[in-house]
């Protein structure tokens, strides 16, 4: 188990309080368990712990115990802030001393790894499915609270294509929540054809009803801000009306496409901040928005051809099955970060020669944020002068956050930080099984090598076990049957997830050292109070792309 | 070693006169030999495969009289799917042709041995099929009153009598059981092989290792089939290619549907027990339990039909030889959890092999034989659904007979290949349908049962307003119909809910429909209705079809007659209204499921004139039946004509504005034309 604290993509200079940021970027409730719900948690008051106490302190006993072991007591001491909880916090001791072993059944590790997933399947017209793609699964694992991390997908509905993303969000979500719900739209636009677009603006101007653009599939926890989407439709008209006088007759490229619209969304969400807004919650909002970051991995799959468009730390991963039935993986974006060479390479190219050393410090940018690249964090764009000019007219709520406020050190030079994606191009071939969007909250644990192998082995419900065959051995009717009872409980258990996201997270936050998911790892991890979780683990959304073989086998054959 | 085991080697003990005839070879070595005897230059009638369906067919052919027939297998004799087989016959079948089919061939299979002098194993041991519930026991009760119908010898026995008939048999959960004493075990293999002998004794040409290529067809008639052996002409082809009947049927000019789909089966084989299992021991059915058991060779056989079945070769033949299929012990470990708990001391009994025999299966659960509908002489015989050897005889039977006699002695229509359209033979579809049908084997079959995968191959043009009224569908020739409307406020009454031998969940809501047809109007939408048009520039039509249809058709433009199509014999092929639009041309409707069987029909037996048309025009027209008293009113409604008795007189129709026209049976059927493309959902 990892022992220091998960690394946070903002790192705050030791005078700012980390809780303050924490709680301030987005107020959240202080749930003390929201992973647990009330009603596992009695279940497991009542069956696992003799305790006659609420269960919260049984369970507070467990993980108090884990963290006297890994981290300095003095943080967590900290953390517990609601008074009631004190109270527990003083029971605990008193648990401490026995070793009380605690765990999730399987069921409830499952109700809480399951509790964001989502799946579509692409329909498919009696053998007739023409699309590349077969369906995509998704899922979340919250480690911050509320989750930072967004994901969206969409299917084009006035050109042909796909669109899935992974939004990576920082000091806060308001920027990821922003992306998720725009991006795609400015996307989808910039690929519009001239007419398609004079026909929207035409409804838009006479009342009509408007084309759908975008067909979303989304998780039905997943929202979208209502009192905003005036202020981005606006916004979004814009854009496309400047598309239509810029007309230039030229067919649309994707690739120029996907950087036109995130560089015009980031410039948008910029203006937008600056401008303000006469309501207040919707000032408040835009300036959350813009002081708060995002990085965004997008794919744009059309056929055989598929587009990454990739800003921040997140990755793109291509799932590749050979001809003797291996997996191996094929990434498909860079990472912008200090171990990324080009990244830093970039950064000090545009920035004069004095000031190299204060660039990259810490591999953090200006020694404080891990992406080179993102939405929003205006900070790290606007001039020193607009940033005061901005919060100091802005509402109080922004005047009072110490982040805002805060100036980065050796700010001289900006804008530091760029929206603009690195868009790889790849044509798909028949032995592309699939691909995974993925934020870095599962590179970290995972190497991509092992990401390919298990979702390729889900997807082909390739079993590690080996087909059992009699031969010439004696066996019984019953030997066998035990033998394949037992083995049926053992698939089930390993296959139980419908989802292959699900599936990657529950190795990607359960696997032991032999490779293989344990359910006690898996169980401590998950019920880790919301505070901890964040020292373990970072938000984990993975979105898994399958690929329809015959259909991309088919493409290649008619074109050659 | 198996193989070996099942059907003995009684190749050499026969020693029939196919073997002295094709080659000289005494052993079974599967060494590539030359084919000393060539293949005959023409033949009447062609038979592929060498299964339990090609010989039978042979067999009864050549009894019949035939005698230029050859029978091709690219294989073996008898070294497919009828190798492998259970060898189970059983007659407790729930169609009563299926239940004659599978009476023929257990008495001719009875007396096989003494006619041909072939070992074929013939044991009556009779069956006993296990009721775990009431409602299975009902199921069996249905089956038991038609076995007796039939003077087949048939009880509903008690669970008591079970345990004194079978001493394995586990009675604690059982409600009872039916016993039919004179139901048989076969060697499937020797059945064949024994077939094969007396065909050939009746001069029959079997040429094992050929396999053929193609067949072609002039005029929508067969003329020939390639092989790899050279070109037999000939009159007459019988597909009997079992699990590789689908592709041999795309193998022509004219494409031959023959919708069926192959899954993986496992049955397990043990080594005898301490004290070996009479070999007279009754066959033990268990629907509940999905598995069936058998005793063999002391000790036993058991398989079944899982709920999650494995279907095969979708993408076509030999991407896996029969032989190397494997055995799937995970597969089967739900079956043979069943097979412990009704059989318990069978625990320390020990495994022989797993057996792994693909077995081919059909949209809907019966068998596929008859005549191609575009090609003349193309026969087929295939699709038993695991029952092979049951229907094996009479299948062959019947087929024989269409064959010389241009029709069986049997209504065969529900086994017909022509109930099948194109629609059906997707594989897609029939991946799909087969995975559902495989299951059904086991489960209990209710009256009204629709199948839930597969469905909306043809739809109406109405199907999506109707769908928002309510309705349940069911499926007719791929056409979805609407079965009934579900009342608003009225909580569905789930599938599973109908699914009963009382009175179902949707007996009163189709009560008050009737009622309203009854009493006041009502809307159906009918547009699945088979509708051809018939036209001709001179009196062709009025001629031809006077011929063909038993009432006078020569009435005055605007009338319609209601008629029956006749075969040469008189007798009755489909039942149909006939409208007369002009002089020349006449608007022919009939049911749904006769579309395929009628265009055939018609085709074959017009003559062959240019100035005579028809055209399927089924999906040109909507059709929506007006119906109850009170249509009169609604349609003066709609219409400026007047639409009264005298105006418009029952069996009349006439063509008024809007491009529909309206006829009168015994409500009002409106059709109307479907114009521009929205309406158009077959492409």
């Amino acid at each position: 188990m990892c022992v220091c604290p998960g690394p946070r993509r903002i790192a705050i200079p030791v005078r700012s309080s980390r809780l303050a940021l924490l709680s301030d970027a987005m107020p959240a409730p202080a749930h003390l368990f929201p992973l647990i719900r009330n009603c596992e948690m009695s279940r497991i008051g009542s069956t696992v712990c003799y305790c006659h106490h609420k269960h919260l302190c049984c369970l507070s006993s467990h993980f108090a115990h884990n963290h006297f072991r890994y981290a300095p007591q003095k943080k967590f001491a900290g953390l517990y802030r609601p008074k009631e909880n004190f109270n527990h916090f003083i029971h605990m001791r008193d648990y401490a001393s026995t070793p009380q072993r605690f765990y999730l059944t399987p069921p409830q590790v499952n109700s809480i790894l399951k509790a964001k997933e989502y799946s579509f399947k692409v329909p498919e017209f009696d053998g007739k499915n023409v699309s590349s793609v077969l369906g995509f699964d998704s899922n979340q694992l919250p480690a911050n609270a509320p989750i930072e991390d967004r994901r969206s997908a969409a299917t084009c509905l006035q050109t042909r294509g796909m669109l899935l993303g992974v939004f990576d969000g920082h000091a806060g979500c308001a920027c990821a929540q922003a992306v998720s719900e725009r991006l795609f739209y400015y996307i989808a636009v910039s690929l519009l054809p001239h007419e398609t677009l004079l026909e929207i603006e035409d409804a838009v101007e006479s009342g009509r009803a408007l084309l759908p653009i975008l067909q979303w599939h989304k998780h039905p926890n997943d929202y979208f801000s209502k009192e905003a989407s005036k202020l981005y439709f606006n916004s979004l008209r814009t854009y496309w009306q400047e598309l239509i006088d810029l007309n230039s007759g030229e067919t649309t490229d994707v690739k120029e496409a996907l950087i036109n619209a995130f560089k015009r969304l980031d410039n948008d969400i910029s203006l937008e901040a600056q401008v303000g807004d006469s309501n207040s919650f919707l000032n408040y909002l835009v300036l959350r928005v813009a002081f708060s970051g995002a990085t965004a991995c997008v794919a744009h799959v059309d056929g055989v051809d598929l587009h990454i468009a990739n800003t921040g730390d997140s990755r793109a991963m291509l799932g590749v099955q050979e001809e003797d039935g291996s997996w191996s993986a094929v990434n498909l974006s860079y990472d912008h970060n200090a171990q990324n060479k080009n990244e830093v390479e970039r950064v000090k190219t545009e920035h004069p020669k004095s000031e190299e050393k204060h660039l990259v410090k810490q591999d953090r940018l200006l020694g404080l944020l891990m992406p080179f690249r993102a939405f929003g964090d205006v900070k790290f764009k606007w001039s020193i002068e607009l940033q005061k000019r901005v919060v100091e007219s802005g509402p109080d709520q922004l005047n009072e956050n110490e982040y805002t406020k805060f100036i980065p050190p050796n700010y001289h030079t900006p804008p530091y930080l760029t929206a603009e994606p690195e868009v790889i191009y790849h044509r798909l071939r028949p032995q592309d099984k699939f691909l995974v969007l993925a934020t870095d909250g599962l590179w970290e644990t995972m190497h991509r090598q092992d990401v390919a192998r298990i979702v390729g082995e889900y997807l082909t419900g390739v079993h590690h076990q080996q087909p059992i065959a009699v031969g010439g051995y004696k066996v019984t009717l019953g030997q066998m049957h035990g033998l394949l009872t037992e083995r049926r409980a053992r698939i089930s258990s390993e296959f139980e997830d419908q989802n292959a996201a699900t599936h990657l997270i529950r190795h990607a936050v359960g696997h032991n050292e032999f490779g293989t998911v344990d359910h006690e790892r898996l169980s401590k991890m998950l019920s880790l109070p919301e505070e901890l979780a964040r020292m373990y683990r970072d938000d984990i959304t993975i979105i898994v792309v399958q690929f329809n073989s015959h259909v991309i086998g088919a493409c290649q054959d008619e074109e050659l | 070693m198996f193989l070996r085991l099942l059907s003995d080697i009684h190749w050499r003990v026969a020693n029939p006169k196919w073997r002295r005839m094709t080659c000289s070879r005494q052993s079974t070595s599967s060494t590539a030999e030359p084919h000393p005897v060539a293949l005959p230059a023409q033949a009447q009638v062609v038979i592929c495969g060498g299964g339990i369906m090609g010989t039978s067919v042979a067999y009864h052919l050549s009894k019949m009289g035939w005698k230029d027939i050859v029978l091709l297998e690219q294989g073996r004799l008898a070294a497919g799917t009828t190798r492998f087989c259970a060898g189970i016959v059983s007659t407790a079948r729930h169609a009563s042709i299926e239940l004659k089919m599978a009476d023929y061939s257990n008495k001719l299979y009875q007396q096989l041995e003494q006619e041909t002098g072939v070992k074929t194993g013939y044991v009556k041991t009779g069956s006993i099929s296990l009721a775990q519930t009431q409602d299975r026991l009902i199921s069996l009760k249905r089956i038991a009153s038609s076995l007796n119908v039939m003077g087949i010898p048939c009880e509903i026995i008690t669970p008591k009598k079970v345990a004194q008939l079978h001493p394995l048999i586990n009675i604690h959960d059982l409600v009872g059981a039916m016993y039919v004493p004179e139901d048989a075990l076969v060697s499937s293999a020797n059945v064949s092989l024994a077939l094969a002998t007396a065909a050939s004794r009746n001069g029959v040409q079997i040429h094992e290792r050929t396999s053929v290529s193609h067949v072609s067809v002039q005029k929508g008639r067969v003329t020939a089939i390639e092989t790899d052996r050279g070109q037999i002409k000939c009159q007459y082809f019988v597909n009997c290619a079992g699990q590789w009947a689908y592709e041999l049927g795309h193998a022509t000019e004219e494409a031959v549907n023959i919708p069926l789909h192959a899954c993986e089966h496992f049955y397990i084989l043990t080594h005898p027990l301490n004290d070996p299992l009479a070999s007279n021991l009754p066959t033990v059915v268990d629907p509940d339990g999905r598995i069936y058991i058998r005793n063999w060779q002391g000790g036993i056989l058991s398989g079944g039909f899982e709920k999650n079945p494995k279907p095969l070769f979708t993408e076509g033949r030999n991407q896996l030889e029969i032989q190397n299929l494997q055995e799937d012990w995970d597969h089967f470990e739900p079956l043979l959890g069943a097979l412990l708990r009704r059989m318990p001391d069978l625990e320390a009994l020990q495994i022989m092999q797993l057996v792994n025999c693909p077995e081919s299966f059909t949209p809907d659960m019966r068998c596929i034989m008859g005549e191609s509908p575009t090609v003349r002489g193309y026969f087929v015989l295939a699709g038993m659904n695991s029952a092979g050897i049951s229907y094996g005889g009479g299948a062959g039977k019947y087929l024989a007979e269409w064959m010389v006699n241009g029709y069986p002695s049997e209504n065969v229509w529900p086994l017909d290949l022509k109930r099948f359209g194109a629609l059906q033979s997707s594989r897609t579809f029939l991946r799909h349908r087969v995975m559902e049908v495989m299951p059904l084997m086991c489960d209990l079959k209710v009256p009204r049962w629709d199948f839930q995968t597969g469905r909306q191959l043809r739809t109406s043009p109405l199907y999506d307003r109707l769908d928002a009224q309510g309705a349940r569908w069911m499926e007719k020739h791929g056409f979805e119909r609407v079965k009934y409307f579900v009342p608003p406020g009225n909580d569905l009454l789930d599938l599973g809910q109908s699914k009963t031998f009382y009175k179902p969940d949707w007996f009163d809501i189709v009560g008050s429909e009737v009622k309203c047809c009854k009493e006041a109007v009502c809307v159906i939408d009918m547009s699945s209705f088979t509708k051809f048009e018939i036209s001709s520039t001179g009196d062709q039509a009025l001629e031809s079809l006077q011929y063909l249809f038993s009432n006078d058709l020569d009435v005055p433009v605007g009338h319609v007659v209601h008629t029956g199509m006749l075969n040469e014999k008189g007798g009755y092929e489909n039942d149909c209204s006939i409208a007369r639009l002009s002089k020349r041309s006449f608007f022919m409707i009939s049911p749904t499921d006769q579309q395929v069987h009628c265009w055939a029909w018609l085709k074959n037996r017009l003559p062959d004139d240019s100035s005579l048309t028809v055209e399927d025009v089924t999906w040109k027209y909507t059709a929506l039946n007006l119906i109850g008293p009170r249509a009169v009113d609604v349609l003066s409604e709609l219409s400026y004509a007047p639409i009264t008795p005298e105006h418009f007189p029952s069996f009349f129709c006439k063509v008024s504005e809007c491009l529909s026209f309206l006829l009168t049976l015994l409500g009002y059927v409106k059709h109307v034309w479907k114009e521009g493309k929205k309406n158009i959902l077959g492409n």
